[in-house]
């Protein structure tokens, strides 16, 4: 299959995957809103509403953060039905994964969007104003004008993202072997490119190879980008005189997070860990591996910790203020989309300022990301294989870049998202407390600020570190030949089927990076208390 | 930036400072140590060769970094790194896994040439004549079939392979590993526009093309697929599993298809010496002995007696001694790879 082809099905995938996560991401933005959501109504304790919030946003989050590597692992090869023979069954069960893990996202995204500026009652009265008059191109015209300043306005932010992750998604369509029928040519584009690039020798033909991919991104990046930029605020969404939710949707809410956790999250971790019984044993024999998978995780860990805080304070940079204020801003009356109106003020100004510069390059870097992990990591191996770079090749420099301009967008996502959701009065109160003249006041103070605004930091770099953690693409096109970071390795092993090492080595690179996020956590919330 | 703000933003400066410094430490310290480490390309299976140097590490003191391929794209994907690198070569010794590509390299000119105590050891077959390359630790391409359903004689096998549906029949993608090999074998034999035809009919009648011999291995062992084509290494990891699992050895003309390793040094290597070592460590009989007796019953190609081999490698060597000379297929491999490439974009 031509690559044009591959990315030909990969966005009808793509395409599908939006029109049935639409819907799901409507009714779990309105959950992540809507306080009173609880599954049994008679449910009543003190604070049972943020309860039942937070329970949502776990449960939301718990499939999209599972690693696709776990995932392609336990359902390919030895799932219960024999996938080869039937691609079809490959194909619905890859597509029926990346959506339960997709929709995560666009919920959120959904939620953060700002109010259509056209209401649904505004639409409403627009549509009885022209129920009497004859349809013609004129209506309806108007009607899809109204339709794009209305519900598309929302929507499409969250859609795009979708698309856009659904089409560049690698590592779980590498790992079920998704196939154009019997014949073996996959029916992704990136994996067609991953697996051409090695094929080849011209280092150039890769980068001419991701003209088709990149048409693909920018039919959506452009439109999406327009539609931002003419959103003035990202505000978390609550619609006033809105209706609560109802039961029969509260009922599909909680029906969507099981079998998403079922799915995505609970078969996957119980298959690895029931095969991995007997395997951990092996592995503490083998120093050699132990050593090594050691290694590899920590490896592994540094390039993701490092390239997350690098991505997320750049990301930080064009929301800042001229002032220089980077992380929190109390005073500030609300919380713009100051990536739009950065781009614009830009555009207007023709006064050149450092601080400009910075800030319109920063706003620069945050683009090559979206195109996603592949064609960053091509792009900056073709830069580094050749030219006055090349002797920084073969050193841990050219996957730090890749991984942090492939984590800048979703750390812009992360950035947008706290401010948006940023307890202001609470947290200012907490700063005040903070400048008391009493040691144990200070220390409360400090405890506060990190329960209230820090640990939230924290937590977005965490986030990303994670997801720099199991980049595959880049790691495997970029690693230094000494620093091979654990998902390779993984990767590889993988191609050869299930073994009690592999599950007990998987699941310790998933366990390993989680015990040290809460690690730092703990060591960083009594620090904050004795620095205040 | 208000006051209150400071100590935080001088936690965070610490972490990140900290970060840096981590990630430059082992930077450094792995560059440094990287210049005297001798960096290894190696598209053997990593659980087999990963042992085998360390123990060359233990042995000679000498740091190696080994860099490996990823398994769907085995042996191809180093092959032409390391033709992309020519300018700039990072490698200094190449173990690959099979020895076409070797060929290939020596004839774009990268290898240097080496003939010490390991390749004095080896049969001309296995070598280049002006020593660029030498194999060593050779593997066959076998019929693996599940003997729940088949048995693993030829009458069977070509019945198996002339039937309207091929669904329960595994091969791996032809365009990587001891495939393309086996491939460039029978672009040789039976010609282009017999190979041709016989894949485009396979492919019609359905047969699983998958990601790797390993995969086809697993599909064979789970009753997935009823038969298919693999290596003998990986016949082994099913063997031991205990599954219901027995091969035959793929013949052409009468001929099997055995493929050694082959190992060889690049050209504009700093660490001449050590790269020499290396080599001569790897041809030598105790790491054949080694690959013998490990999980993936590697066929030493070094004279060696029977009595020490382990007992299901003793008819392999036998079968290995029937083999088709691959040195002569380099011309095959680049045609039959540039038709499977164009056949693949179709």
């Amino acid at each position: 299959m031509s690559l044009m082809n591959a990315c030909g099905w990969s966005s009808l995938r793509a395409a599908a995957i939006v029109l049935a996560a639409a819907p799901v991401c409507v009714l779990l933005a309105r959950v992540l809103g809507d306080k009173e959501t609880r599954f049994f109504e008679q449910t009543e304790f003190l604070g049972a509403g943020r309860t039942y919030q937070r329970l949502a946003w776990t449960l939301l989050l718990i499939p999209f953060l599972t690693p696709d590597l776990l995932l392609g692992y336990a359902y390919g090869n030895f799932s219960p039905f024999p996938l080869v023979r039937h691609p079809w069954m490959c194909e619905l069960l890859y597509g029926v994964l990346l959506w339960m893990k997709l929709v995560p996202l666009g919920a959120v995204v959904m939620f953060l969007t700002p109010p259509a500026p056209l209401t649904a009652k505004a639409i409403h009265c627009r549509r009885l104003l022209f129920a009497a008059r004859p349809k013609g191109f004129s209506t309806y015209a108007v009607l899809l004008g109204d339709f794009i300043r209305g519900p598309a306005r929302r929507m499409f932010p969250a859609l795009g993202l979708i698309f856009l992750l659904a089409f560049q998604e690698f590592e779980l369509g590498a790992l079920l072997g998704i196939t154009a029928g019997r014949v073996g040519s996959p029916v992704s584009w990136t994996r067609t490119l991953f697996e051409g690039q090695q094929g080849i020798i011209d280092p150039l033909a890769p980068l001419k190879w991701t003209v088709w991919p990149v048409l693909f991104d920018l039919a959506v990046l452009v439109p999406l980008v327009w539609l931002i930029s003419r959103s003035r605020n990202l505000t978390v969404t609550t619609e006033h005189g809105r209706k609560p939710l109802g039961r029969i949707g509260r009922l599909s809410a909680w029906c969507y997070f099981a079998t998403a956790i079922i799915l995505v999250s609970v078969i996957p971790l119980v298959c690895v860990l029931r095969e991995s019984t007997g395997g951990y044993a092996a592995l503490l024999a083998s120093r050699e591996q132990l050593t090594g998978l050691s290694r590899e995780i920590f490896v592994g860990c540094v390039f993701a910790g490092v390239a997350a805080v690098a991505a997320y304070f750049m990301a930080a940079i064009p929301l800042m203020q001229q002032s220089g204020q980077l992380l929190s801003n109390p005073s500030a009356g609300g919380c713009h989309w100051r990536v739009a109106s950065a781009s614009r003020w830009i555009l207007a100004t023709r006064q050149w300022h450092p601080f400009r510069l910075l800030r319109y390059s920063a706003a620069l870097l945050l683009i090559p990301g979206l195109t996603g992990s592949l064609i960053v990591g091509l792009s900056i191996l073709y830069l580094f294989q050749t030219g006055w770079l090349n002797s920084l090749y073969d050193t841990p420099a050219p996957l730090g870049i890749a991984l942090v301009l492939f984590l800048a967008p979703r750390a812009l996502l992360l950035q947008l998202l706290f401010r948006a959701t940023r307890p202001r009065e609470s947290g200012w109160l907490a700063q005040l407390l903070s400048r008391s003249a009493v040691d144990r006041q200070r220390r409360t103070a400090g405890q506060l600020l990190w329960s209230i605004e820090r640990s939230r930091h924290f937590w977005a770099t965490a986030l990303l570190a994670f997801w720099a953690y199991w980049d595959l693409t880049s790691a495997v096109m970029l690693h230094p030949s000494s620093m091979v970071p654990a998902s390779v390795r993984l990767y590889n092993l993988m191609h050869y089927g299930h073994n009690a090492v592999l599950s007990s080595m998987t699941l310790l690179a998933v366990a390993i990076p989680l015990l040290l996020a809460w690690f730092f956590a703990s060591l960083l919330r009594p620090l904050t208390g004795r620095l205040v | 930036m208000t006051a209150t703000n400071k100590p935080y933003n001088w936690i965070v400066l610490v972490v990140a400072g900290a970060a840096i410094v981590g990630v430059v430490t082992l930077g450094s310290g792995g560059c440094s140590s990287d210049q005297d480490a001798l960096i290894v390309y190696c598209a053997h299976d990593q659980v087999f060769s990963e042992r085998v140097l360390r123990r060359f590490e233990r042995e000679t003191g000498i740091r190696v970094v080994p860099r490996f391929d990823t398994e769907a794209t085995k042996s191809l994907g180093l092959t032409n790194l390391l033709i992309r690198e020519k300018e700039h070569p990072r490698c200094d010794v190449f173990w690959n896994n099979q020895v076409l590509g070797t060929v290939d390299l020596r004839r774009q000119g990268i290898l240097h040439p080496y003939k010490g105590d390991g390749y004095r050891r080896i049969p001309d077959t296995f070598k280049d004549p002006d020593g660029c390359w030498t194999g060593f630790a050779a593997r066959l391409r076998v019929n693996i079939v599940n003997t729940d359903v088949l048995q693993p004689t030829s009458d069977e096998i070509e019945r198996r392979f002339a039937a309207d549906d091929l669904s329960r029949i595994a091969v791996a993608r032809p365009r990587f590993g001891t495939t393309l090999s086996h491939y460039s074998v029978l672009w040789n034999r039976w010609k282009p526009d017999g190979l041709q035809a016989w894949h485009v009919g396979t492919r019609r009648r359905g047969i699983s093309e998958v990601a790797g011999n390993s995969t086809v291995m697993n599909l064979v062992a789970k009753g997935t697929c009823d038969l298919g084509w693999t290596d003998t290494d990986d016949f082994f990891v099913a063997k031991d599993r205990g599954d219901p699992v027995a091969m035959s050895p793929i013949r052409i003309n009468g001929e099997t298809i055995c493929i050694p390793n082959s190992v060889a040094i690049i050209k504009g290597t700093k660490k001449l010496s050590q790269a020499q070592q290396l080599v001569d460590f790897l041809l030598s009989a105790e790491t054949e002995l080694e690959l013998a007796k490990s999980k993936s019953r590697q066929i030493p190609l070094g004279p060696m007696k029977d009595s020490d081999l382990p007992p299901d490698v003793r008819p392999l060597k036998r079968w290995a001694e029937e083999g088709c000379d691959l040195s002569g297929l380099a011309q095959s491999r680049a045609d039959c790879l540039a038709w499977l490439k164009s056949e693949n974009l179709r």
